[in-house]
């Protein structure tokens, strides 16, 4: 047997042998109670968790790490689903498409869909991490700022497929996302760019309690105000439509789309920096470019469920690879592992990747926590479905509450509480008036990865350091956004032409 | 001509759009490089789409632009009511603490505008505050004096 | 970063261990068999206003880094020492400031402290960041627990193995630098090293941190940069990055390979031994060789410091830093420091009030190279 896989079996092993089994378990529930609360991660979980481990045993510590991130992204995608409250940010690409579905009844479809994604995604993850370990060493370094920025711009261009209804409020949401996410310190320049002189806008505006207001508060607005009397509609839960294997079965269906998201998650996850968030929205917007015209993204299509759950747990598998190999953590929750483990003695690039089996540790940990949580979540998709037909007069004040709690909770601040509500204003007056919240929230996402990888680049090249063209990974991507940009190209031209038609018809009357 | 609450927000966004040109102005070249090469076009379409509303394009495609639209009729007395309700938790949030804030709003919420009977909205907020309670208080360390105080605003 | 922050590191709120514990303890008894060992038994000191009392420690920055790194393990030792109960606040955002002013503004009653970066924040206050405190004004040092330790590393396809190759590459086209920011300490290192030399270099700015760099250097997209020995140790030992120089007074000799990497400054410092190599006309500092170089090393490694905000009462103040040296000194303290790999460079509070006037008056020297490096990097 390899090398690799004689830590891998070692590593499994050493998760089975009692009691080891047990921190897994506990800490895959612990980490599914308390997630469903927004603003309370399996980050937060481990932040909580580490001067309790002070003193245990790194292969525990391992156990129980992996567990708390590995269980706690099904509860932020079920409370993104039902409620339109992402759990954690890189659930608010699962919104756009989850939430509809439930409103139109198909809560356990969407839910049964996430649990499978999430637990193949995460199986892929590792599947790609063990095959790729070795190869890594030389793919990692290919993947400089130039391909940070095709993949920015990719992500980007899935606004054009989203707001097909209306492309130029699309795109004036779109520019005000990006303007948005500009907000704050530049750390190229140290200035200060639309703060206003508060110290509260310096480190711009934070994802969690944005996406809490433009979506979950504005949708309490809109419940709230449309005298709709559930989420659903359906006031009994025989009343819904679709089951969770129908979910898990589109998973199947779309298998070809699923391989694409968890390899868009691995990759993205793997790149240090760029994070969770960005490999779910790139998903996001590659699932809607490929469904082409028959696609109805943002209105409940069940790709749109898929591709973000496939990519946010494939990614944890990638977001390994750089800590691995490099000491480089790939995401919140390696960054914080990392500490950790150099708390234990274990600087990682040396000891962990020497100890291979130890690294596999976490990796079955991680593993076994995906499927622990999706097997729960699969068998409570009934109890969490009737979320969905709960009378709004009782539904509508406790969403508010969590909204509330979400904001606060991540960090404390009374100032996110308001910045909630306010964007949950906006939120609504986007909805009611017809302007696309996913093309603002896709372009505040991944507005600084675009303009810092531009800078970047552009440095890069002026000063010689590169030649774009000889770059596989750069033309690679380059050409998958030709591919991307074709199809909404031809639609927008379309449309261009249909209103000058129509201006014409309006003056010839 | 008329102005609509649907002109009305695109005004607005013209105006916030037209402040952050107007701040984008005075940073450096390379801060303001991409912020230009947004906003501009930006308020192209801006204007466009004022045109747009104002000429009552919009009326034509209501609806069918963003998913779940329903152009149910609110009336815009209910509508303010809602956002007055909403707009009454941060402000209790502000005022009374994260413990008490929520407890208060489900309760007047519960009675008020649901007009569930009184045990009810009594237990849900109690639930409530004691699950804030323990989420803040036990979780999430903020209590007893330092970092955030729980039963006090700001 | 700008705009909207990306979730790495977001965190929220404080780790409290009573909590987890009982939590876990409701999910699985088996786990708590193993407990922390917590409290370093310790004559309290007369800090009395203080026992009994909750403390809470502000950190500038994620959990999981190097400062929160050390404030979990300072926070046994001194919650025995004061018998007052701490808990770790990480405050992340705009490179340490938000947590900084969120410090220097909470009332100065000792129930507030926190572990920042004394080189960091001076900068950022005298290149005239909005809301950076004024360290030694604004926030008032109460000890030293461990000094960055910067170092030059090149990357392996550059064939600079030595700063005599740095300096001979320059001559034909200028090195270039992997930069975070015009207010970060690589950037002040890295212009001031191309100054206090006289070589030709251009600095790419915007990384989002130091691995990153590390990362660019491998790649060949830049030649050189600075970051701390720790986070480079295992690039230089696995031979991915090639050390260059120590910007300390004294060599660390940590592993075999910075045997003989030279140091900048101190008696037996590069500045001393060849001092042939440094231009005869920097635009920085004052003095000699030996001064100027000096003076790069005093700004550039004020190191990790214990701080209160302004305004403490004397007494208070004396004892708490009685408290902080006593932990610091503490062999419990230091041993666990050892075993988490954490180095320590601990000094007093008066020490670090004179090394933070030093710091500054060779700031004031230095900022013209800095801030014309900064212009030319835009």
């Amino acid at each position: 047997m390899s090398p690799v896989l004689d830590a891998a079996w070692e590593g499994l092993l050493l998760v089975f042998a009692w009691p080891n089994i047990l921190y897994p378990l506990a800490g895959t529930l612990a980490a599914m109670v308390f997630s469903l609360l927004p603003g309370v991660s399996g980050v937060t979980l481990m932040a909580l968790a580490i001067p309790l481990t002070l003193s245990w045993d790194p292969i525990q510590v391992l156990l129980l790490f992996g567990a708390l991130v590995g269980g706690a992204t099904f509860m932020g995608s079920a409370t993104a689903i039902l409620l339109n409250i992402p759990g954690t940010a890189p659930n608010a690409a699962t919104m756009f498409d989850g939430y509809p579905m439930a409103r139109a009844g198909h809560a356990g479809t969407a839910l049964g869909c996430s649990a499978a994604a999430s637990a193949l995604g995460s199986t892929f993850g590792v599947l790609m991490l063990v095959a790729l370990l070795p190869l890594m060493a030389v793919l990692v370094p290919l993947l400089g700022p130039p391909e940070y920025l095709m993949l920015a711009v990719w992500g980007l261009a899935a606004i054009a497929t989203v707001i097909r209804a209306s492309v130029g409020k699309g795109l004036v949401m779109a520019g005000l996302g990006l303007l948005i996410s500009f907000i704050g310190f530049d750390p190229r320049t140290a200035e200060l760019r639309y703060t206003f002189g508060t110290l509260y806008l310096q480190d711009g505006l934070h994802l969690v309690p944005v996406f809490l207001g433009i979506f979950a508060v504005a949708e309490v607005i809109d419940l709230m105000a449309s005298g709709r009397t559930t989420i659903s509609g359906a006031t009994r839960l025989d009343q819904l439509a679709g089951d969770a294997l129908e979910g898990v079965r589109a998973v199947f269906r779309n298998f070809g789309l699923f391989l694409r998201s968890s390899l868009i998650g691995t990759t993205v996850g793997a790149i240090p920096g760029l994070g969770g968030t960005a490999a779910a929205f790139v998903a996001y917007g590659e699932a809607a470019r490929s469904a082409g015209p028959d696609g109805r993204f943002g209105e409940g299509d069940i790709r749109g469920v898929l591709a973000p759950e496939a990519a946010n747990d494939a990614k944890d598998g990638g977001s390994l690879i750089p800590t691995l190999l490099f000491g480089i953590p790939g995401s919140a929750g390696t960054a914080l592992l990392l500490g950790v483990l150099a708390l234990h003695g274990i600087s990682p690039g040396e000891r962990l990747v020497s100890n291979l089996s130890l690294a596999f540790v976490l990796i079955w940990s991680l593993f076994l926590s995906n499927w622990i949580s999706s097997i729960v979540g699969l068998s409570s998709v009934n109890m969490l479905s009737r979320i969905t037909v709960v009378r709004t007069s009782r539904l509508a004040p406790l969403i508010l509450i969590l909204s509330v709690t979400g904001a606060f909770a991540y960090r404390a601040r009374f100032a996110d509480v308001w910045v909630a509500f306010g964007f949950g204003l906006l939120g609504y007056a986007m909805k009611r008036y017809g302007w696309p919240r996913v093309a603002f929230i896709i372009a505040l996402v991944l507005g600084s990865m675009f303009e810092l990888n531009l800078h970047l680049t552009m440095r890069l090249q002026e000063l010689d350091r590169i030649q774009l063209w000889t770059r596989p990974g750069f033309m690679l991507l380059v050409l998958l956004l030709g591919v991307t940009l074709w199809m909404p190209g031809v639609r927008f031209a379309a449309e261009a032409r249909e209103m000058i038609g129509r201006a014409r018809r309006r003056v010839d009357r | 001509m008329r102005l609509s609450r649907s002109v009305l927000f695109t005004l607005c966004l013209l105006a916030v759009v037209l402040i952050l040109a107007y701040l984008t102005l005075g940073l450096s070249p390379t801060s303001r490089l991409v912020p230009l090469l947004v906003v501009v076009p930006l308020i192209g379409l801006l204007l466009v789409e004022l045109k747009r509303g104002v000429g009552g394009a919009d009326a034509e495609e209501a609806g069918a632009v963003e998913a779940g639209v329903e152009e149910t009729d609110t009336g815009g007395r209910s509508e303010r009511g809602v956002l007055l309700w909403v707009l009454a938790l941060p402000a209790l949030v502000q005022t009374l603490g994260i413990l008490a804030g929520p407890g208060l709003f489900l309760l007047l919420y519960s009675r008020l505008r649901s007009r569930e009977p009184w045990v009810f909205a009594l237990t849900v907020a109690a639930l409530t505050t004691l699950g804030l309670w323990g989420l803040f208080g036990l979780l999430l360390e903020t209590s007893g004096g330092v970092g955030i105080p729980l039963l006090q605003g700001r | 970063m700008t705009g909207v922050t990306p979730d790495v590191g977001k965190l929220q709120l404080v780790p409290r261990r009573e909590a987890l514990r009982r939590l876990l303890t409701l999910c699985g008894a088996p786990l708590m068999a193993r407990r922390p060992m917590r409290r370093a038994p310790a004559a309290p000191v007369a800090c009395a206003d203080l026992e009994g009392s909750r403390i809470r420690w502000v950190v500038g920055y994620t959990p999981g880094g190097g400062y929160d790194a050390y404030s979990r393990l300072i926070e046994p030792f001194l919650e025995g020492e004061l018998a007052a109960e701490i808990f770790v606040d990480n405050v992340p955002g705009a490179g340490g400031i938000v947590g900084a002013r969120t410090l220097a503004d909470a009332p100065a009653d000792g129930r507030t402290l926190g572990l920042f970066d004394g080189s960091a924040l001076l900068m950022a206050n005298r290149r005239g960041i909005a809301h950076a405190p004024a360290v030694g004004e604004d926030l008032v040092p109460l000890g030293r627990v461990a000094r960055l330790r910067p170092i030059l590393v090149a990357g392996l396809r550059t064939g600079i193995r030595t700063i005599e190759d740095m300096i001979a590459r320059a001559r034909s086209r200028p090195i270039v630098f992997g930069i975070t920011g015009p207010v970060s300490q690589n950037f002040v290192s890295c212009a001031l090293i191309a100054d206090l030399f006289g070589f030709d270099a251009e600095f790419i700015i915007g990384y989002p941190g130091s691995s990153e760099i590390s990362l660019a250097i491998q790649r060949g997209d830049v030649d050189a940069g600075s970051s701390d020995i720790g986070s480079t140790l295992s690039s230089i030992q696995a031979r991915r990055l090639v050390p260059i120089l120590q910007l300390g007074r004294r060599r660390s000799t940590l592993v075999p390979v910075l045997d003989d990497v030279p140091q900048l400054g101190g008696e037996d410092g590069l500045a001393v031994r060849r001092p042939e190599l440094f231009s005869p006309s920097p635009q920085s500092g004052t003095g000699s060789v030996r001064a100027r170089a000096d003076q790069l090393v005093t700004f550039t490694s004020l190191g990790r410091l214990v701080v209160a905000p302004r305004g403490v009462p004397d007494r208070l103040r004396s004892c708490l830093e009685t408290a902080v040296s006593s932990v610091l000194e503490d062999p419990g303290f230091r041993a666990s420091a050892s075993a988490a790999n954490r180095p320590l460079d601990v000094a007093s509070a008066a020490d670090v009030r004179g090394e933070l006037a030093e710091a500054s008056a060779a700031f004031t020297g230095l900022l013209p190279a800095v801030e014309r490096a900064a212009r030319k990097a835009r």
